[in-house]
């Protein structure tokens, strides 16, 4: 019952919710709109489960919550003890919550048990994923994602939809207490731990929730030109080759759910592949131009056109070559459209593997954003779009 | 120490610096003169790193410039750089500011504290330690940008006119002070571009000579008069190397005069 108790809305909170619910339907409760409370009911439903997914992790994960997360590291509390103001994780407890709300959607509004329960574990899945890119456990992350475009594509079979939900909050259940096995604790640092777990110091473990992070981007912005130089995480800037490979097939996927379940909605194949051809091109050139940007951000041609041009020094290849990537990208992409068609391949293997291409060179190939802003031959700018938060000597 | 190799370097047309080579020992202190717009900075640039040389390369400590991200992260925490105009984040309190160039620098904490506490006490900062940035007069801002680079204690210092912005006379001795007890005493390295010959020969063990992006002198304050057949001031030596004319000139007018 002490659970049930912790994980429950507070009272008021669910009072509010329902006397809010009470004045919306109360001007439709006349004979002439009896139609209509259906019109609240239904959102109204999908919002109260949305928003207990998101009670469930945001309210009870110290990751989210500075002040607790403070407090916790000054306490003997340790992984394996339950967390104080209750767990993040599903118990059997929260069936009665949701029964709540599934029977209100059964009663008042169309919403079937499956769309109840998907619109409750969208918003949790939401939190978890912030949880575990905050504490380090990316790989649920990922399979959580890749989950969500087979949940799209399975839609139409509920039993099937329900045995990926279920395995996907088991993975979440893993994942969070992984993500809690990380909480840096007292006993395992030195005077500073209280600290480092508020984002004033830098830990010095790898493992631990990087909450770092902040107070170097603080740290960083607070330093100003030039003295800020030095502090640039290789790490924080560069996406690593297994991230770049996840991505991409990630993006192939959901691509590649959304060419599927089209046909569903009526949509003429000959339309879909004009239309998402163009898009699927514009996206990769997007890609392409994002790269651009960021590896030309702040870092500029060492040298003018139109000195370039007085010189003959027309490519400067230590600077240039951050073209090529973004170039190769484009060309695989429109390549391979056209080999695949020239195969026969179908369009809903055409267009992922042109998106898989685009993304997966554009992230993979090298120099890396760190190494760039390292060892490119470039002029390093001051940061220009920042003059209101800094003054000149 | 710092090795300047062939250095080329231009933005657009005309090349700023020329073939420029340089070698700055450990805990020596080289000034850079030369009138505006001969290179000063852009070298002192280039040595920071914020500029890379179409030809040649630099070299702090041994490790080359942009060669590796190790290296150049390495030299980064190795080298500060005061450059002409360098930004202060406004709303931040001057000690926040320092802390947090501190803390980019990975010097330890207790030590700077207190190294805040006498830097505020040389530059007579300390009623304005705590007040947000955008309160101080331009000669507070700029005791406060030199008081960043020294809180960083690198073994490398690169100074882009540290005695012009609004120094005070207070501030200026002081800072001159502290220059040279870290060359003497804690074999920092420091390669400052300026414009007042009297710092240079008061302060430099050598001193650099621009001209047109190229170094036409680079010498004691001895050697340099050796190098001009005379005993005079640098202000003199420099107008022998730089205008030569402008001697010439002054006699001619006085001759005439007569």
């Amino acid at each position: 019952m002490r659970i049930l108790k912790q994980i429950f809305p507070p009272i008021p909170v669910v009072a509010f919710v329902v006397a809010i619910y009470g004045l919306l339907c109360l001007p439709k409760l006349s004979p002439d709109y009896a139609g209509d409370i259906l019109a609240v009911s239904m959102p109204w439903g999908m919002a109260v489960s949305i928003a207990y997914g998101f009670w469930r992790v945001a309210m009870f994960h110290p990751a989210l919550n500075e002040d607790y997360r403070g407090w916790l590291v000054t306490t003997p509390w340790n992984p394996r003890m339950p967390l104080p103001l209750g767990p993040p994780t599903l118990t059997c407890y929260d069936a009665i919550p949701l029964a709540l709300i599934l029977s209100f959607n059964a009663a008042a509004s169309s919403i079937g048990i499956l769309d109840t329960m998907m619109c409750f574990s969208a918003a949790y899945f939401l939190f978890c994923i912030l949880v575990f890119s905050i504490t380090g456990v990316s790989h649920v992350n990922w399979i959580v994602a890749f989950a969500c475009g087979a949940v799209a594509l399975t839609y139409d079979n509920a039993y099937m939809v329900a045995a990926l939900l279920l395995a996907m909050h088991i993975v979440v259940l893993l994942g969070l207490k992984a993500s809690l096995e990380r909480h840096p604790q007292e006993s395992d640092f030195d005077e500073d731990s209280k600290q480092r777990a508020w984002g004033q110091l830098e830990h010095p473990m790898g493992s631990v929730w990087k909450m770092e992070r902040l107070s170097d981007a603080r740290n960083k912005r607070n330093a100003g030109w030039p003295f800020s130089l030095p502090r640039l995480h290789m790490e924080n800037c560069s996406i690593r080759p297994s991230q770049s490979v996840l991505l991409s097939l990630l993006a192939a996927w959901y691509l590649y759910v959304l060419v599927c379940l089209l046909p569903k909605y009526a949509i003429a194949e000959a339309v879909v592949s004009d239309d998402f051809y163009s898009s699927t091109v514009v996206f990769v050139c997007t890609c392409s131009a994002w790269r651009l940007i960021a590896y030309g951000w702040r870092c500029a041609s060492p040298i003018s056109i139109a000195g370039r041009i007085a010189t003959g020094r027309l490519i400067v290849f230590g600077y240039d070559r951050m073209v090529v990537v973004p170039a190769m990208a484009i060309a695989a992409a429109l390549l391979s459209y056209r080999f695949l068609s020239w195969l026969g391949v179908g369009l809903s293997m055409k267009l992922p593997v042109v998106v898989f291409l685009g993304i997966f060179v554009n992230t993979f190939f090298g120099p890396t954003l760190a190494n760039w802003r390292l060892t490119g031959m470039h002029r390093i700018r001051r940061p220009i779009l920042q003059k209101a938060e800094y003054t000149e000597v | 120490m710092i090795n300047v190799v062939d250095v080329t370097q231009h933005y657009g047309i005309r090349p700023i610096i020329r073939d420029a080579n340089l070698t700055v020992r450990s805990g020596e202190m080289v000034a850079v003169m030369g009138p505006n717009g001969m290179g000063k900075s852009t070298l002192l640039k280039t040595m920071a790193g914020i500029l890379s040389p179409q030809k040649g390369h630099v070299e702090i400590n041994g490790l080359v410039r942009r060669q590796s991200p190790e290296a150049e992260l390495s030299i980064r925490r190795q080298v500060g750089y005061l450059p002409d105009h360098p930004w202060l984040p406004k709303r931040s309190s001057g000690r926040d500011f320092l802390l947090a160039v501190g803390r980019v620098y990975q010097v330890a904490e207790e030590r700077l504290f207190d190294h805040i506490d006498r830097l505020f006490g040389l530059f007579d900062l300390r009623d304005k330690g705590d007040s947000s940035i955008m309160t101080y007069s331009n000669g507070q801002r700029k005791k406060l940008a030199v008081c960043a680079v020294l809180v960083a204690e690198p073994p490398v210092l690169l100074l882009d006119e540290p005695f012009t912005g609004g120094l005070d006379p207070s501030g200026i001795f002081a800072l001159k002070r502290v220059l040279h007890s870290l060359a003497e005493r804690d074999d920092v390295t420091i390669v400052m571009a300026t414009q007042l010959p009297e710092m240079a020969e008061e302060l430099a063990h050598k001193v650099a000579v621009l001209r047109e992006g190229k170094i036409i002198a680079f010498d004691t304050l001895k050697g340099l008069q050796e190098l001009t057949d005379g005993s005079g001031s640098l202000q003199e030596i420099l107008e022998h190397l730089i205008h030569p004319q402008t001697l010439k000139n002054v006699e001619a007018y006085f001759e005439r005069g007569k």
